[in-house]
């Protein structure tokens, strides 16, 4: 033990002045005649050791008081890791950051989560300042530093855990940027959580940088003794298609896997449509850390467009990737009727080799993109009605009734892309088609022959893009730079001349329009100004050819960019390319069946791109709405479902020790090895024990006050008296 | 006849009468014996007039209006307090009552508190004086026997007027000494005193055991008329010193170093039991039993024994 005050202990000495007092006071006895001694003898010899017993104890309390007060006085202390470091008795600044990821809906995580929160908002002091920053990112109203500590209790009683992944690291930088705006003269750092997945933020990003510049305290979630590796089973995907030698049957897989230390047996799974259980299935045994797939079969024979889902029967630690949501449509197919305008016995010498590969790169005969190509001979015969698009690759001329069809097919909602070439006859085309082409055509211009050696230096190249265009979206990301590093030996001229509804998406360097499009009622038209094989550009043997063809087809079939085929998870940011199906207003609301969780999003499309980020997982639904009607319209094609992060599935945790030493090495800049190595003293954690004897020198004074009352005192405070018992008698 | 009577009178009452009566601090400075008795005796007299006990007999056959001329000494004072009528008793048998005073001489009876007017010795002597001058004037005899550790005086009874004198000298004459042996000086009594007699004792009792208790019952039995002025001082009652006090005795007790407040109840309750047990004895003995405290006026105190008498 400790003093903070030593000299106070100078003090004891007075330990010597009550039995001083006791015997000066037997010195200063009054002398007092009484003729009544016998009985006064009597009294004292019974009540004689009671008496003495009262006087010892009352000297023992004065003294053990005295000696009480002193030790108080002096401050005595005790070293210990419970106490509390000189730097934490002043005013603090604390960020609490609340791990309110998906994680922590596994066992009572998130319970002991807000009870740990609860419990440290008590302790603070009223002239702490606390804020409350989330790992979801979700905004909360009390992420500054306020000393109104109500608020943030309401906040935590609102909050629910999340079902999105958790950032621990972004958060911790995110509070010490907080705390920066604060002037008190303590910083700390609260982090609650259960610590899973975060070894595998550590193991990515080694420090944080800057550092906390806090100190910093970690509140593990997972109860006395939590588990390390904790059991879970995840659906991690579902993926479904049409059996190739019956189209009424289909394949739906699951992908399951095992993420504990332990393998699990007998996995019982099942397959809804709605709400309905449409059929089970069961997995034998799933190996520690492995992955397995389980296919339902299931028979389709009519369209179909609707939620699903397929779930675990038994729910584990982590209920939340139990279950895998997707959107089964029968109509995932895009038909697309390639008109080949230069047929060839050499393959990659037919116009459309390239394109009808690019388009379905697997050859399916069942999803994406499926090509049907026919001469222009045929094109006549075809119920168009059947096609999401039809391509014209250097077709020379359309007679009228071709071009009428067309015409029709275009302005009842068609998509229609043609391919320059050689063979295009200009002035058939500015004939028949001038209705509907984007603009009229005006000669072929050539750079360069293929042979050409100076062919590099004399082609064209495509230049710029209109980068909002849904079709070049794409082309933002990493490997879109290939499309400018095409060649091109010989393009299409267009006239010049503004036509209406009609705008260039992609140009060549040379500013030249590369890529027309135009609106024609409700369908569209696209002009390539090049052709679609090797004649003319070596785009396609170019990475941009496929994702631009593709995109293109989409374009025309209105799928573009369907997140019912992609596999989002909450938290993300998703984009909704709705093009012309909704124009003014798109509203999406979801998840479907799950009535606490609603959310509901009003958003104006922004060149055909809505933008959003769902924080629920389970299905979506798309409706278009405008002023004009009062009901809207349901885009059930655009329907689509989202599910919690994968990563939220590693539910294994990163040790206390190894966690606290890690955030212990970020809170502050190495600054040499002397300073980490030199005691602080403002850093010893002390306990103080002078309250505890205040609080016991207060109890032996209220003692001696009872011992020492003299009882006449006490009559006369209390009323009734002896003395008054003797007059009356 | 019963004449134990437990005469103590209600501070109320004490209150009311209080402004007749001569404060006992005030006899000092009288002057003689005789003058203080006979203003205690006004008093005293004035304090029968307001008594509401009329009635009761002695030992007479009749009342004669009383004519001038005719000895005064048979006129009958108590009816005349009550009636305002001047009668002469007529006795049956012509016997005068006797009366000793039986003073107690003992240390004890030497002691004034603060708040005491004076000793319990003078306050006895006041009362005694005072009872002897009614008693006298009425034409009993009366005699009087100081006592300490011996029999320091005895006066027989006597009903010539020049006896009060002797009696107002010896009861202002009257000394304590540090023991006292009551004992001798009941027996003493008890062999000089005719049978008959009314035996007034004076004391604080302190030094009472149970044999002289036995004795005064004793007396009775022996066809003597025994009465106990039991007269303490208040501060033997409540005790009332405060802070760390040395005790000394007035008859050579050892002394008692102690804080009162420490044993205060507990001496209270010794001291009430002290004063039942007298009680007790008188009550058995049928001895007539008069308790009070040197601040009551004397002449209530008188009146506390002679209203039982009429």
């Amino acid at each position: 033990m400790s003093f903070l005050e030593p000299l106070f202990l100078v003090g004891l000495l007075a330990l010597a002045v009550p039995p001083l007092i006791h015997l000066m006071n037997r010195r200063k006895a009054v002398k007092v005649p009484f003729p009544a001694l016998r009985l006064l003898h009597e009294s004292n010899k019974r009540t004689a050791q009671s008496i003495k017993v009262r006087q010892w104890l009352l000297m023992a309390a004065r003294i053990l008081g005295l000696l009480l007060l002193v030790l108080a006085m002096a401050k005595p202390f005790v070293l210990s890791e419970q106490g509390i470091a000189a730097d934490e008795r002043l005013p603090t600044a604390n960020v609490i950051v609340l791990d309110d990821s998906a994680s922590m809906h596994q066992g009572n995580d998130w319970k002991n989560a807000l009870s740990a929160a609860q419990d440290h908002i008590d302790k603070a002091r009223p002239w702490d300042e606390l804020a409350l920053l989330t790992t979801s990112g979700r905004a909360l109203d009390v992420d500054r530093l306020s000393d109104k500590h109500t608020a943030i209790e309401q906040a935590l009683a609102e909050l629910q855990a999340s079902e999105l992944q958790g950032h621990t690291l972004k958060t911790l930088q995110d509070a010490a940027s907080v705390l920066k705006s604060s002037e008190l003269p303590q910083r700390k750092i609260t982090l609650i959580t259960d610590a899973s997945h975060i070894a595998g933020e550590i193991n990515t990003q080694k420090t944080l940088d800057p550092v906390l510049g806090a100190r910093t305290e970690l509140l593990m979630t997972g109860g006395d003794n939590p588990t390390a590796h904790p059991e879970n089973l995840a659906i991690t995907q579902v993926h479904y298609e049409q059996d190739s030698t019956d189209a009424t049957q289909w394949k739906i897989t699951a992908s399951v896997k095992n993420t504990s230390k332990k393998p699990f047996n007998n996995i019982e799974l099942r397959l809804l449509f709605g709400e309905d259980i449409l059929t089970a299935g069961r997995i034998e045994t799933i190996g520690a850390g492995e992955e397995t797939e389980h296919t339902f079969m299931h028979k389709q024979e009519t369209q179909l467009t609707t939620t699903a889902r397929v779930e675990l029967v038994s729910q584990d630690l982590y209920p939340l990737d139990d279950t895998h949501h997707f959107i089964f449509r029968t109509r995932a197919r895009i038909n697309a009727l390639l008109v080949n305008g230069e047929t060839s016995s050499i393959a990659d010498e037919d116009e459309m080799f390239f394109l009808s590969r690019a388009l379905n790169p697997g050859r399916s005969t069942t999803e994406g993109i499926i090509p049907q190509i026919i001469t222009q001979e045929r094109l006549i015969k075809e119920d168009l009605a059947k096609f999401d698009a039809v391509i014209l690759a250097n077709v020379p001329r359309l007679s009228q009734g071709t071009a009428s069809k067309l015409e029709r097919y275009v302005k009842s909602g068609g998509g229609l892309l043609f391919f320059a070439g050689d063979q295009i006859d200009i002035n058939a085309y500015n004939s028949t088609l001038k209705g509907f082409l984007p603009k009229p055509l005006r000669a072929v211009k050539e750079f360069a022959t293929r042979e050409d050696p100076d062919a590099p230096v004399k082609v064209t190249r495509f230049g710029t893009i209109d980068p909002k265009h849904p079709i070049f979206r794409a082309f933002s990301l990493p490997g879109g730079e290939t499309l400018q590093s095409a060649e091109v030996f010989s393009t299409m001229l267009f006239d010049p001349t503004a036509t209406p509804d009609s705008r260039t998406i992609l140009f060549f360097k040379d500013n030249s329009p590369a890529l027309l499009e135009k609106q024609v009622e409700k369908g569209r038209v696209l002009f390539f100004a090049t052709s679609a094989d090797m004649e003319w550009t070596s785009l396609p043997i170019r990475s941009a050819y496929v994702p631009l063809m593709q995109r293109a087809v989409q374009y025309l079939a209105r799928r573009s960019s369907n997140l019912g085929e992609k596999d989002s998870r909450t938290g993300q940011v998703l984009q909704l390319e709705v093009g012309g199906l909704a124009k003014e207003r798109v509203v999406i609301n979801g998840p479907l069946g799950r009535d606490d969780t609603r959310e509901r999003f009003v958003l104006e499309p922004q060149d055909g791109l809505v933008q959003f980020r769902p924080i629920h997982a389970g299905a979506y639904e798309v409706w278009a709405e405008s002023d004009q009607k009062d009901k809207g319209t349901r885009l059930e094609d655009l329907n689509f479902a989202v599910n919690v992060p994968l990563e939220e599935s590693q539910l294994e945790r990163m040790p206390e020790q190894e966690l606290r030493k890690w955030l212990q090495d970020q809170e502050h800049a190495k600054q040499g090895d002397e300073a980490s190595q030199g005691t602080d003293r403002t850093m010893e954690r002390r306990v103080n024990i002078w309250p505890k004897l205040l609080f016991f020198f207060t109890l032996l004074l209220l003692a001696e006050t009872i011992l020492g009352t003299r009882r006449t005192l006490a009559q006369k405070v209390f009323g009734h008296s002896d003395m008054d018992d003797n007059q009356a008698a | 006849m019963d004449h134990h009577k437990e005469h103590i009178m209600s501070s109320e009452a004490s209150t009311q009468n209080h402004q007749h009566y001569l404060d006992p601090s005030t006899l000092e400075a009288l002057g003689s014996m005789q003058i203080r008795a006979r203003a205690l005796a006004d008093g005293i007299i004035a304090g029968l007039h307001r008594s509401p006990h009329k009635g009761g007999s002695v030992e007479f056959a009749e009342y004669k209006e009383y004519s001038p001329g005719q000895d005064i000494r048979h006129i009958d004072w108590k009816v005349f307090a009550k009636s305002d009528r001047l009668v002469v008793k007529q006795f049956e048998d012509e016997t005068n009552l006797r009366i000793y005073l039986l003073m107690d001489g003992s240390g004890s009876m030497d002691y004034i508190s603060e708040d005491a007017p004076i000793t319990k010795l003078r306050y006895s002597a006041f009362l005694a004086s005072t009872l002897a001058y009614l008693f006298l004037r009425q034409g009993d005899a009366v005699g009087a026997l100081s006592f300490d550790e011996d029999v320091k005086q005895y006066l027989p009874a006597s009903t010539r007027s020049s006896h009060l004198e002797d009696l107002f000298f010896m009861f202002d004459q009257l000394q304590s000494s540090k023991k006292t042996n009551m004992n001798s000086a009941l027996r003493t009594i008890a062999e000089r005193a005719k049978p008959r007699s009314l035996l007034i004792l004076f004391s604080d009792m302190l030094d009472a055991n149970d044999e002289i208790l036995n004795f005064i019952s004793v007396l009775r039995s022996r066809k003597f008329e025994v009465a106990l002025f039991h007269i303490m001082d208040q501060a033997e009652l409540d005790l009332p010193f405060e802070g760390l006090t040395q005790f000394e005795g007035l008859e050579g007790e050892d002394g008692l170093l102690v804080d009162p407040d420490d044993l205060r109840v507990q001496y209270q309750e010794l001291m009430q039991q002290h004063i039942r047990t007298i009680s007790a004895a008188c009550e058995r003995g049928d001895v007539e039993y008069v308790r009070c405290t040197t601040n009551e006026p004397i002449e209530e105190t008188a009146l506390k024994f002679l209203r039982g008498r009429i």
